[in-house]
Order: structure tokens, then sequence, then C-alpha cells
């Protein structure tokens, strides 16, 4: 789906969400922006329920309410660091803003279900991004998870020189978040949380950090990867 | 949203706080009250009634907090706050730069905790009035509004402890809250809130897990305008103090039926999570209805139901 809207491209950052007043439901929904170009923002989702789905039947150029963008985005200083992204399923939305961002290219590890999870990213691969798939059935590229790519590059590699950013299911990024603590290699993830302002007032999207409660929509929705509590 | 020009008198003294518009936001929906300015005008607010405010910092409930059911919310937040001292640190010199009248709202477990808390307050620049959380239906011990001798413990322990108006945030989840209302009028209580959110659950059928963590929740959005609607007519005929009247309104109209069941003024709650200019608007559609009808003061309606 994509949205005119030029100001709001214009100031969105990889990893900043927009909250989007679906017709026919309360609560309005958070999705990642999943890339800009001259005067619109993009996003890539899948219908899971009723507000997804309302969003998916709007008619060519409907008008929509939205709030965007928030949150705080990825950090991309990457201090001569190889960027390894490691994307599940929809997660895919605001790691492909961030590669299409990014100064360097470096290594998109992308998995799904199925081959009908996967997405053409033509755009990325033009910009010199090698992408490992991979599906849960086999359907399309590596046979599993998308996590056994990474582990299998991480081994052949040197930790040393490389920065994660993870995006998907709670499982895949606690996977990731294991595989960065046990190669000590620095990391981010964007987490997902039920959210019914996604500003901060109310404080529904908690997720554990350390010692305290952090707020996925306003302290969010990129966190370190070491300060999360998986 | 629609411009209304030359707007009817909407002001409105409330328990001796003056308001530009009878519009305020509810505890626990608008932060601290400042975090929002980016996405509304603050001072177009009637009063902004900060998230409850603890003794000690409270680290609120686990996730999941939220479940969205039919026009309405569940939560369990858990009153997650940085604690009194961090707020007269950290947030109450950001709400003094307002110009809207800032009402602080208090918990704790015990009536030494509130007084605790309101001695804390006493004294602050910038502060309105307090609001007692009598209500919250997420805490572990039962809900303080069905203890009457706390009730009247608290409030009147807190009048003693602060030179502020006392607001006394009533629950729905009682036999009769015409009844608590009153028993908070004669503790010394300067004001009704009326009503906190009805416990509610939901549960998610395909893992058979609750949708929230603590099992209950609280429930508001316009589902529950009715209940709470009712409650206020309750209340309101039977005090002499002023009534807030609350839950799910998010339109003019919603206001004016709270208005019209003898609540001073109104609150946004809910509705805030989905339009953060809601308070604005609602307080434009008031002064849109007032012109429409010829109304001058709003105290002509309040509490002019026909029944």
């Amino acid at each position: 789906m994509i949205l005119k809207a030029p100001t709001i491209a214009r100031v969105s950052r990889p990893g900043q969400f927009a909250m989007l007043k679906a017709p026919g439901v309360f609560l309005r929904r958070p999705l990642s922006i999943a890339g800009v170009n001259k005067d619109g923002i993009e996003f890539i989702y899948r219908v899971v329920g009723a507000g997804t789905r309302e969003l998916s039947l709007l008619p060519r150029e409907s008008a929509l309410d939205i709030i965007a963008p928030l949150g705080n985005g990825y950090e991309y200083d990457l201090k001569n660091r190889v960027p390894l992204l490691v994307a599940g399923g929809t997660g895919i939305a605001s790691l492909r803003f961030l590669a299409l961002s990014m100064p360097v290219a470096g290594v998109l590890f992308y998995g799904g279900k199925t081959k009908n999870d996967i997405l053409p990213l033509k755009e990325i691969a033009a910009r010199g991004w090698k992408i490992l798939i991979a599906t849960e059935d086999g359907s399309r590229g590596h046979k599993g998870f998308v996590t056994d790519l990474l582990k299998r590059h991480i081994g052949a590699g040197r930790p040393g020189n490389m920065v994660l950013y993870t995006c998907g299911p709670h499982g895949m990024e606690k996977c990731v978040s294991q595989i960065a603590a046990d190669n000590n290699i620095p990391g981010y993830v964007s987490l997902e949380e039920m959210m019914a302002c996604g500003t901060g007032n109310c404080q529904g999207c908690a997720v554990k950090t350390g010692d305290s409660y952090k707020m996925v929509c306003s302290d969010g929705p990129v966190f370190n990867i070491n300060d999360i509590c998986f | 949203m629609k411009k209304i020009k030359a707007s009817p008198d909407t002001s409105i003294n409330f328990a001796g706080i003056k308001c530009k518009n009878p519009v305020f936001v509810a505890s626990g929906t608008f932060g601290y009250g400042y975090e929002a300015a980016d996405l509304t005008d603050i001072n177009s607010i009637g009063a902004i009634i900060t998230k409850t405010i603890t003794l000690s910092p409270k680290a609120g409930n686990p996730p999941p907090r939220l479940a969205e059911v039919t026009s309405g919310i569940l939560n369990s937040i858990g009153l997650q706050n940085v604690g009194v001292a961090a707020f007269c640190r950290d947030k109450l010199p950001l709400l003094q730069k307002l110009k809207t009248p800032v009402i602080v709202s208090i918990a704790g477990e015990t009536a030494a905790d509130y007084a605790a808390v309101a001695r804390a307050l006493n004294g602050k620049n910038g502060i309105a009035a307090i609001e007692l959380n009598l209500s919250c239906p997420n805490l572990k011990k039962q809900i303080i509004c069905q203890n009457a001798q706390l009730v009247n413990q608290i409030i009147s322990r807190v009048k003693k402890a602060c030179y502020y108006p006392v607001i006394a945030k009533l629950s729905p989840q009682v036999a009769d809250i015409g009844a608590l209302g009153i028993l908070a009028e004669s503790s010394g209580a300067d004001a009704l809130s009326v009503a906190n959110t009805f416990p509610g659950m939901a549960i998610n059928v395909n893992t058979f897990r609750p949708k929230i963590s603590t099992v209950t929740g609280g429930m508001s959005g316009p589902a529950i305008k009715p209940l709470a609607l009712r409650c206020v007519w309750e209340t309101a005929r039977r005090v002499r103090i002023p009534v807030l009247g609350g839950g799910g309104i998010a339109t003019g109209s919603d206001a004016i039926e709270f208005i019209l069941a003898g609540a001073r003024a109104v609150s946004a709650g809910t509705a805030n999570f989905i339009d953060p200019q809601a308070p604005a608007t609602i307080a434009a559609e008031i002064a849109e209805y007032m012109k429409k009808k010829n109304i001058s003061s709003l105290s002509d309606i309040t509490g002019k139901v026909m029944v």
C-alpha cells in the first residue's frame, strides 16, 4: 500500500511507524513504514484481522487518517561494520526501508513459512545487497529457519565486523538475540506489541527491559537487542 | 475539523477550578499531561488529569496490557508511574508551563499512602486539584470504593494533608453509586468523578488464554457510555458537589448527554487514543450545540434531563 504524504515521506526514518485509522474498527492500527518515495510512504502488511482486512479492501485513491512518523527508528551509524538484516514474514517492512537507506550494502536474511511469504526485493538486490532466503517448508531457499543461515554466515565470517538488525516473529527475534549474545555482535531489534495510541499515552505496549517496562511506541519500537528480556 | 466562529461561553467553574471549557482529559489517557503537545493544542483542553501518581514508583503490570473489544478496549496497565518524588522533580516543571489547569490523580493502598502523596504535592505551583483514584480495577486488592470506611478515611485524611480541592473518582462496580457519592461528599470531597472503567474480560479462543495478563481488566470506550451515563445520573441528583462525568465520550453530543444527566464537566478518555484532538473537537461541538439551541451558559442545562 502506498499513501501520498509528501511531508511524512520527507521526515520518516527507517524503523518508524504509522498509526492508521482503518474503517470499521475501533483503534488505529500500527504499521511499519516500509519505504518512502518522492511524495509517498509505503507499507507492507499481511491481513491478520479485521483492521488489516478493512485496509486491504480500501479502493484506490481512498483518503486515510494517519498519525506518522512515530517511534525512534533504527540507529545506523555502522562504524565500518557490515550490516546483517534478519527479517521474518512482514518484519521485512521496516528492514526494507533500512536496507534502502543504508550507505553500504550488507546481507539480508529473509525467512517465511512458505515461498508465498517471500516478497520480491529487486530494489534491494540492485543496491548490492546479498539476499539469503529460508522457508520452513523448503519451498524456496534453505529449508528451515532463517536463523540457521545467520549462524552459518557468522561462523564463516568475522563477527567482530558485524552488526545485526532484526524484525519478525517473537521466536525468531529471541533466537537472533541469543546469536548476538553468543558472538558478541551489537544489534537492534524492532518490536511489535498491541497498541491503543502509538504515542506513549496509554502505556499499553509495555515490554520488559532490564528492571523496568518500556513502551514499544515511544521508547522504541527499535531497542538495543541486549536490553530486551525475551 | 470544523471551525466554529463566535463561540458561546463554554467556560465553567468546577469546584473552584476555572476552566475555559468543560472537556477534561481522563487520568491515564494523556500521560503526565504534556506529551501530546506535538499532536494537539493542550491549552484547548478544559483541564488535564494526569496519570495516577503513587508514593513509590510502580513498574506496572506485565504485557499484554490491552485488548480491543467491540467499541472499546480492556486495559490493565497497573498504574505504572514514576512515583511522587520524581513526578515533582521531573514532570511538574513541564506541567507548570501549561495554561490549562492540571489535576493530579493519586492512589495508594492505605489512607496513609494517599495522605503522604497529597502532602508531597501540597504547596506546589501548577496544581489545580487532586483526584483520588479510588476505583482502579487492576490492583491485586479490592477496588477501594467497595470499602466505605476506607473511602471515608482516605478523603478525610487527604483533605487534612493538602489545601487543594479534592475530587473523588468513584468506581461503577458498587451496589449503589449514589450512596457512595453521598458518602464521599460527607467525607469532605469537593467534587466527584464518575466513573472509572468497568471490570471486564476477553479470551483468545485459539490459545484458551485471557487476552490480558491479569485475566480481567478495565473496560472503556463508547461501549460503556450508557453504563457510565446511568452512574452520573444516579450520583449527580443526590449530591450538591459538582460531578465530572466520563465513560465512552467521543463527541459533543455524548458530552451533552452527560451534562443533561447532571455532570458539571466531562472527560474524554479512550477517545484520546484514537484522536489526540478529540477534547478540542468535543469542546467545539458543545459550543456549536449551545449556539444552535441558544444556550448562553452550560449551567442552564446541567442536570436538566426531563424524567
